[in-house]
């Protein structure tokens, strides 16, 4: 049984149609690329999946909760729903501690002992096990990566929803988010990707997804689509982004 | 002619416990007005950026009319109007309702401005981590817009001591009634309002430059 599943998904922001008829289904463990020219709809579509946007038809199911019925609990559904940002939206206010453990013991009730151990793990997993009591300012791009990557894990998601995580980040040091967010994956995450990275698409990915205009143009396996596409479309861009 | 006017130090030494008290009840009803003032302030502000037209409109209502008419004729009107209510408080307490009232729709409009200064992907962040809307404001935006008003916040608390002399009209003993008194008492105006005025002046400044050191202090981000 499916842990995602989307049918007939629209939104629109006015009067603008970004998402046009979206239906897909992710299984437990699968690990889903979303590519697609900026503007065609993949991060609209990865923050329909936790509520961060409305939408006007269709129906989106994670781990068996509707999404956008009336009186869904979306506390209990944003549980389950790990999210991680292309500008980090770490909170400044708090130490890199503070951004795992407020939440964990705000939004899930775990006690600061618990949640202080879980920080600790995580960020030495990471790789910033070092910067415990540091203000997120302080960091590196990749590093504000890693830990806000770190506080989504730390919730115990069953989903993980990844929105252009590397974009915002110098060239070199996407490898290493890219990195944890392989071994996430072969660690039997699931995982919905939207990124531009074809190298993590290959190695990483079970299913790409390729879109345009808002329409799901292309899907298969990552290879496949990326070095044999069928669609023109998909065609044109993997030449764009094969040029850069 | 002015300059032969011979301060009399005796009366003002003599008086100056007078003043003293005064001084102390300055401080313990802006203290209490601030206290209230603020918690006033935050949920008016939140009020104002509620969804809800209602709540939204109701907390624009109390904030304009508060701003657009004088704050003597608001503490007449407390003064005076709760009794024919049937409340009957001290006017101590009165004061300090007319100042929280005061000040707090002015607090308002400045928390306001500090929230909505805070980036759009700061909610989301809260959101995505399952933050329920208090703990989202409580844990995440007011922590960051607080700092963004620190500066105009301590400024409006300026304001409250000063205004504070306005309760004088109702009797409270405070630093103004007391240098009233002193004067009334002496026929001796520059001795009563002078130490009266460095009291003010030291209140006000001592509140000012410690706000602003503690915030250097307590600034870590």
């Amino acid at each position: 049984m499916p842990i995602v599943s989307i049918l007939d998904l629209h939104k629109r922001f006015d009067h603008l149609e970004v998402l046009k008829g979206i239906s897909l289904e992710v299984d437990p463990g699968e690990t889903v690329v979303f590519a697609g020219p900026s503007g065609s709809g993949k991060s609209t579509l990865l923050r329909c999946l936790n509520g961060l946007e409305k939408i006007q038809r269709g129906t989106v199911i994670v781990d068996r909760v509707n999404v956008h019925a009336p009186g869904t609990d979306m506390l209990d559904l944003r549980r389950r729903i790990g999210m991680v940002f292309q500008s980090f939206n770490l909170f400044p206010h708090l130490t890199v501690e503070q951004n795992i453990t407020m939440p964990l013991t705000k939004a899930k009730g775990v006690s600061l002992a618990q949640a202080k151990a879980a920080a600790k793990d995580l960020l030495a997993k990471v790789g910033i096990g070092d910067k415990l009591t540091v203000y997120p300012n302080n960091l590196s791009g990749g590093q504000q990566q890693r830990a806000a990557i770190a506080r989504a894990l730390a919730m115990e998601p069953k989903v993980m929803l990844f929105d252009e995580p590397t974009s915002a980040l110098d060239p070199e040091l996407t490898g290493g988010i890219l990195q944890i967010m392989k071994d996430l994956a072969d660690s039997g995450m699931t995982m919905l990707v939207v990124t531009h990275e074809m190298s993590f698409a290959r190695q990483a990915a079970d299913r790409m997804i390729f879109m345009d205009g808002g329409v799901v143009v292309e899907e298969g396996e990552p290879s496949a689509l990326i070095d044999n596409p069928q669609n023109e479309r998909t065609r044109q861009f993997m030449q764009q982004i094969g040029l850069k | 002619m002015f300059f032969d006017y011979d301060i009399n130090t005796t009366v003002m030494v003599k008086y100056l416990p007078e003043l003293c008290w005064g001084l102390r009840n300055t401080a313990l009803v802006s203290a209490v007005g601030m206290a209230f003032a603020l918690v006033v302030a935050v949920f008016t502000a939140l009020a104002r950026l509620s969804r809800s037209r209602l709540l939204s409109k109701a907390a624009a209502a109390y904030v304009e009319s508060i701003r657009a008419t004088p704050l003597l004729v608001q503490v007449y009107f407390l003064f005076f109007g709760l009794p024919e209510l049937g409340v009957l408080l001290p006017a101590f307490t009165v004061g300090v309702i007319a100042l929280a009232l005061n000040s707090g729709a002015y607090g308002a409009e400045i928390i306001r401005a500090g929230i909505e200064h805070i980036h759009k992907t700061q909610y989301e962040a809260a959101d995505s981590l399952a933050l329920s809307y208090a703990q989202k404001m409580r844990y995440v935006i007011l922590p960051q817009a607080f700092r963004n008003i620190f500066p105009p916040l301590v400024g409006q608390a300026s304001y409250l001591v000063k205004d504070s002399a306005l309760v004088s009209v109702m009797g409270v003993v405070e630093l103004t009634k007391a240098a009233n008194t002193v004067q009334a008492e002496t026929f001796r105006p520059l001795e009563a309002f002078l130490p009266a005025m460095a009291m003010y002046l030291v209140l006000i400044l001592s509140l000012i430059y410690g706000a602003s050191f503690l915030e250097r202090r307590l600034r870590r981000w």
